[in-house]
């Protein structure tokens, strides 16, 4: 009996809370835009991963960002979007961004350099909106990154997930699809931000 | 045989810990849970002789040995190495919950980057202690029988 219990208890409990989330969610299979369609699409083309790392150097400006900003880079080939990658400038040089290995990070806004393309957002929103946000993020530092960390909860994170929930707290929303998952690219679509610079290394 | 049935307990954790994440707070039972479980598989090895207990505390952390050995040595088999925290980041989702519960670390990394590279040699020591001899659970045990014969 104790062996039993043993063995059948995770399968049961994933088999359990993975019909309740799906019950929950079953039109972000077939929605057309959500991380989750998005995804299996292109891992139906054999794409699984954040894309192809290049050793790129971008030419564009990050003069003139302001705390607050939104930074995408892309490799190719990426299995969630255009977009791979995403990060906040919070002045000075710097951004917040997570990474699996250093999770929620400060890292000098220079390294987006080696992606191919980038793109820089501003947030239509007051300046004070955007530094609670970014005051937000900041008190995350050093937490968890997990690559397929859920909308819901703040424990884990992932790149984009930080920025997301950083402004939705202060009422402003991106995401629009519903999803389980938020992917970089939904801040590019959102009609709360404007595209300042955007290209790469063409 | 209770190499596999470790293996098989935390595979179905891990998706068990990360589904529950879904509903936040959750997952903390999943991983209270699995401690429990993986305890009882322990104390189900008490008795065996040192060599296949010593094995079988190893063995169903194979995968978490080998990627920790992958990030710190910088080894790289067939372009494996940019993957490998990614993938002891999901073999690690058991016990991810309670990393999540360290302290802001100093050093290079986040504490739970430390957690994820000494997760496997502490779930293999877990095991290695709740087999052996010298068992808490059996010490436990041994107390509750103990304050009970106190009452009679």
């Amino acid at each position: 009996m104790k062996q039993a219990f043993n063995i059948w208890i995770f399968p049961l409990l994933t088999l359990l809370a993975g019909l309740a989330i799906f019950i929950n969610h079953q039109e972000i299979i077939t929605s057309a835009h959500g991380a989750t369609s998005t995804y299996i699409n292109s891992a139906r083309s054999g794409n699984i991963g954040y894309g192809n790392p290049q050793q790129a150097h971008n030419s564009i400006s990050f003069e003139g960002l302001e705390p607050g900003d939104i930074i995408l880079g892309a490799y190719p080939d990426c299995a969630y979007g255009y977009y791979s990658h995403a990060a906040m400038y919070v002045g000075s040089g710097q951004i917040i961004e997570g990474y699996a290995d250093l999770g929620i990070t400060l890292q000098p806004v220079d390294h987006f350099r080696e992606y191919p393309q980038i793109c820089i957002l501003r947030v239509e929103a007051d300046k004070a909106l955007k530094q609670a946000a970014v005051d937000y993020a900041l008190r995350q530092l050093d937490e968890v990154f997990y690559p397929v960390a859920f909308k819901s909860g703040d424990r884990s994170w992932n790149c984009s997930k930080i920025m997301w929930k950083a402004y939705q707290t202060q009422g402003l929303d991106f995401d629009t699809t519903g999803d389980l998952w938020v992917p970089p690219d939904i801040f590019y679509h959102s009609p709360y931000v404007s595209v300042i610079r955007e290209g790469g290394q063409l | 045989m209770i190499t596999l049935r470790l293996l098989w307990i935390h595979i179905f954790a891990w998706g068990a810990v990360w589904l529950m994440s879904y509903w936040s707070g959750w997952e903390y039972l999943a991983a209270v849970l699995y401690l429990l479980v993986i305890t009882l598989e322990a104390d189900s090895l008490r008795g065996v002789e040192w060599g296949k207990r010593l094995l079988s505390s190893l063995a169903w952390q194979i995968p978490g040995f080998s990627m920790a050995f992958i990030l710190l040595t910088g080894w790289d088999p067939g372009g494996i190495y940019n993957y490998a925290i990614f993938l002891l980041l999901f073999w690690m989702t058991p016990i991810l919950p309670w990393l999540a519960l360290l302290p802001p670390s100093d050093l290079a990394y986040p504490s739970y980057y430390y957690g994820l590279i000494g997760g496997a040699p502490l779930l293999a020591l877990w095991i290695w202690t709740f087999s052996g001899k010298i068992n808490p659970l059996a010490v436990f045990k041994h107390n509750k029988l103990g304050s009970a014969k106190d009452c009679v």
